[in-house]
């Protein structure tokens, strides 16, 4: 019956949505909207005159699982009200939340679909190039070779990893031409 | 000392002064060509110093010229002692120093780099030299002055510079979400949409984690390339949805609904979706569609090629019921075109003849910068005869050094051995003096001994005394020696004779011109 618990609490969470106005729903939905997208915990100091510390907590849960739940499935605007109408929360309330919502709703796409791509062990987040122009080294007063810094930034698991890589001229060629190869095939 | 008046000679002779082709040492060079030798290397070094290089009749100015002349080489920063005599009476010497002083200032000759072809690496080369030479010239700064990496110093004009690397951080971006549709006043912005943009969206500057990542996620999102990237998209997913309803034909009102539902399609692409991934199907699709979209546009072609045909071919033979006038008028034009072919070509020749003249000047302009240039070529190759004279000089100076370090390990060795054998000779008189003169008392003939032992001593001691004012002498000897060459390079005599030849003239000069102011006041 873990099922049923989870069930429970989700429901409960929900309904302490009652205890805030509209202006402070309005609130907690775009925070965890943000917090969806970022994956950044809340602060509790901002809410917290509102829930104790463990409402709090089932609080975030719940309405994340929720929110998420509302995107990832695509429900236009009467399914939600439907969904939410099941909690047992005001009209405005309702109305509230899904003021908020439906605006951001392919932005939230959006960044479902990236977290969804990431699942592979390491994921280039992003790179950033630069060109560089060697004058001299302590052998030789005048050398003018061009070279590339690479850099990536590694998701892996969660932890930022910064690879970088220097190629000269040459070496570029060759990444490029078996890039495009690579993209030709597949 | 040949070497040095060649070099001298020469870069005179490159700067301009006329140097006649007899003079092939400094010793033979007169006092006009002193004179203007220094004035053109005066003027070359310092623009604005207004030296005139004849050397003038009358004494008083000549005078007046030689003393300029040093005051010029003073402030040039010459150091040695100079003045109106080393350029009025010369000596070898000093001529040769303030002349080497002059070439080594001379301003190095910039290569005329503005005629030529100015590639980038050129410019880039340039860039650097004047980055780095810009950079050197800043006064240092402590670390904790360069926290934001940017500086405004230089000179005037003053400007941006960057310096030190302590705030360069990664290039990080995030994605930043702006309000869109603001601009077309036509689509009207749902109510909750609105009550998001004023209340809830946070501004740009809060967005990204760190407030340095505000200037790189602004860049990216407004950056070309995926724009471009996101158009090219859609143009091929576009394609192929159409190429796909012309391959399947599907009759004209379905026709019309999947074009709605391809330009619905794009109208959601440029808000900004993310283009959906291709999946296997599509990539499979994109294959067949390739070989269909040539066959449209080979086709297409085709058709334009046989418009062109039909018209041609319509209009003549709208023009054959009225045939005899359609002839003349036809001729009238191909007349009038050809008469307009003449009157061009005729521009054009006038046009051409100058433009000709302009490309055979240039091209001489080229044949000879390029001959200067070989000329310059070969007078560098006396520089490889210098350099190696010059090592050849220094080996040999290294070689004499050798020699008087030895020579001078003997003069000690010898000095050593005077003291030694002298001090010797003082024992041993002394020794043999004091046994002589305790026998002296009693034998006569101890006495005649100790005499002749007395004078021995004394005619020893006068004959060394001699042999090391010799010597001293012969030293001085050689000095004085050395100090009448050099004196006699001087050529003080000659001088002195030209000075008082000139005080004469002086003096005269005075004489008249008093006589001149004093027949003026009358």
């Amino acid at each position: 019956m873990a099922d049923g618990a989870i069930e429970d609490n989700h429901r409960k969470g929900l309904r302490l949505l009652k205890k805030c106005s509209k202006i402070e729903a309005e609130k907690v939905t775009h925070a965890l909207l943000d917090s969806i997208c970022s994956g950044k915990t809340l602060r509790y100091e901002i809410f917290g005159k509102l829930w104790t510390i463990e409402e709090w907590k089932l609080f975030q849960e719940a309405g994340k699982e929720e929110l998420m739940q509302f995107i990832a499935k695509g429900l236009s605007k009467e399914q939600i009200t439907t969904e939410l109408e099941r909690h047992s929360l005001s009209a405005e309330l309702n109305q509230a939340v899904l003021d908020c919502l439906w605006p951001r709703r392919e932005e939230m796409k959006q960044s479902l679909v990236q977290s969804t791509a990431m699942v592979s062990n390491a994921y280039l987040k992003d790179f950033d190039w630069k060109v560089k122009m060697i004058m001299a080294s302590d052998r030789l007063a005048s050398i003018r070779e061009p070279t590339l810094t690479l850099d990536f930034n590694i998701d892996e698991h969660g932890e930022e990893k910064h690879i970088s890589v220097e190629l000269t001229s040459d070496e570029l060629k060759n990444l490029i031409s078996s890039l495009e190869s690579a993209n030709k095939e597949y | 000392m040949e070497e040095v008046d060649n070099i001298i000679i020469h870069t005179f002779k490159q700067i301009g002064c006329d140097i006649p082709e007899e003079v092939s040492s400094l010793k033979e060079f007169t006092t006009a060509l002193i004179v203007s030798a220094t004035s053109k290397c005066l003027r070359m070094i310092k623009e604005d110093l207004q030296i005139p290089s004849v050397l003038p009749a009358s004494m008083s100015s000549r005078f007046r010229l030689g003393t300029t002349l040093a005051t010029a080489c003073r402030e040039v920063g010459y150091r040695g002692e100079i003045g109106y005599q080393t350029f009025l009476y010369s000596n070898e010497a000093e001529i040769r120093k303030l002349f080497m002083f002059l070439v080594e200032n001379l301003p190095k000759e910039s290569s005329e780099s503005a005629s030529e072809p100015l590639g980038s690496s050129v410019m880039l080369n340039r860039r650097i030299s004047s980055e780095l030479s810009k950079r050197l010239s800043r006064p240092w700064t402590p670390s904790f002055l360069k926290k934001n990496n940017i500086g405004w110093t230089g000179g005037r004009p003053q400007t941006w510079h960057r310096e030190g690397a302590r705030s360069v951080r990664r290039f990080c971006t995030c994605t930043l979400r702006i309000p869109e549709g603001l601009g077309d006043l036509t689509r009207k912005i749902p109510k909750d949409v609105k009550a998001y943009y004023n209340n809830s969206m946070p501004f740009i500057t809060s967005q990204p984690h760190c407030y340095q990542d505000i200037a790189p996620s602004v860049l990216e999102e407004n950056s070309e390339y995926l724009a471009q990237k996101r158009e090219r998209l859609e143009k091929k997913i576009k394609q192929h949805l159409q190429s796909e309803l012309q391959r399947t034909n599907v009759n004209a009102a379905k026709n019309i609904d999947l074009s709605d539902v391809v330009s619905s399609l794009s109208d959601s692409f440029s808000q900004g979706a993310a283009p959906s991934k291709g999946s296997r199907f599509t990539r499979t699709e994109q294959l067949q569609f390739a070989q269909t979209t040539e066959q449209i546009s080979s086709q297409k072609s085709k058709n334009a090629e046989q418009e062109e045909i039909y018209k041609v071919k319509k209009r003549s033979v709208d023009l054959l019921p009225d045939a005899q006038n359609n002839i003349s008028k036809l001729q009238s034009v191909v007349d009038s075109s050809a008469q307009r072919l003449v009157i061009l070509a005729q521009q054009w020749e006038s046009h051409r003849v100058p433009l000709i003249d302009q490309y055979r000047e240039l091209k001489q302009l080229n044949a000879n910068r390029v001959v200067v240039e070989y000329e310059t070529m070969r007078k560098d190759v006396n520089r490889s005869a210098y350099t190696s004279r010059i090592l050849e000089i220094v080996g040999n100076i290294e070689k004499q050094r050798e020699e008087i370090k030895k020579i001078l390990i003997d003069t000690k060795a010898v000095q050593k051995e005077i003291n030694q054998l002298s001090g010797k000779l003082d024992r041993t008189f002394s020794v043999t003096d004091e046994l002589i003169f305790r026998d002296a008392r009693k034998d006569e003939s101890c006495r005649k001994a100790y005499k002749y032992l007395a004078s021995l001593h004394q005619n020893c001691k006068d004959l060394i005394s001699s042999v090391e004012e010799t010597g001293l002498i012969l030293r001085e000897i050689r000095d004085l020696e050395d100090q009448i060459e050099m004196e006699s390079q001087k050529n003080t005599a000659t001088n002195l004779e030209r000075i008082t030849a000139d005080y004469k003239q002086i003096k005269d000069e005075n004489n008249a011109l008093t006589k001149k102011l004093k027949a003026a006041t009358k």
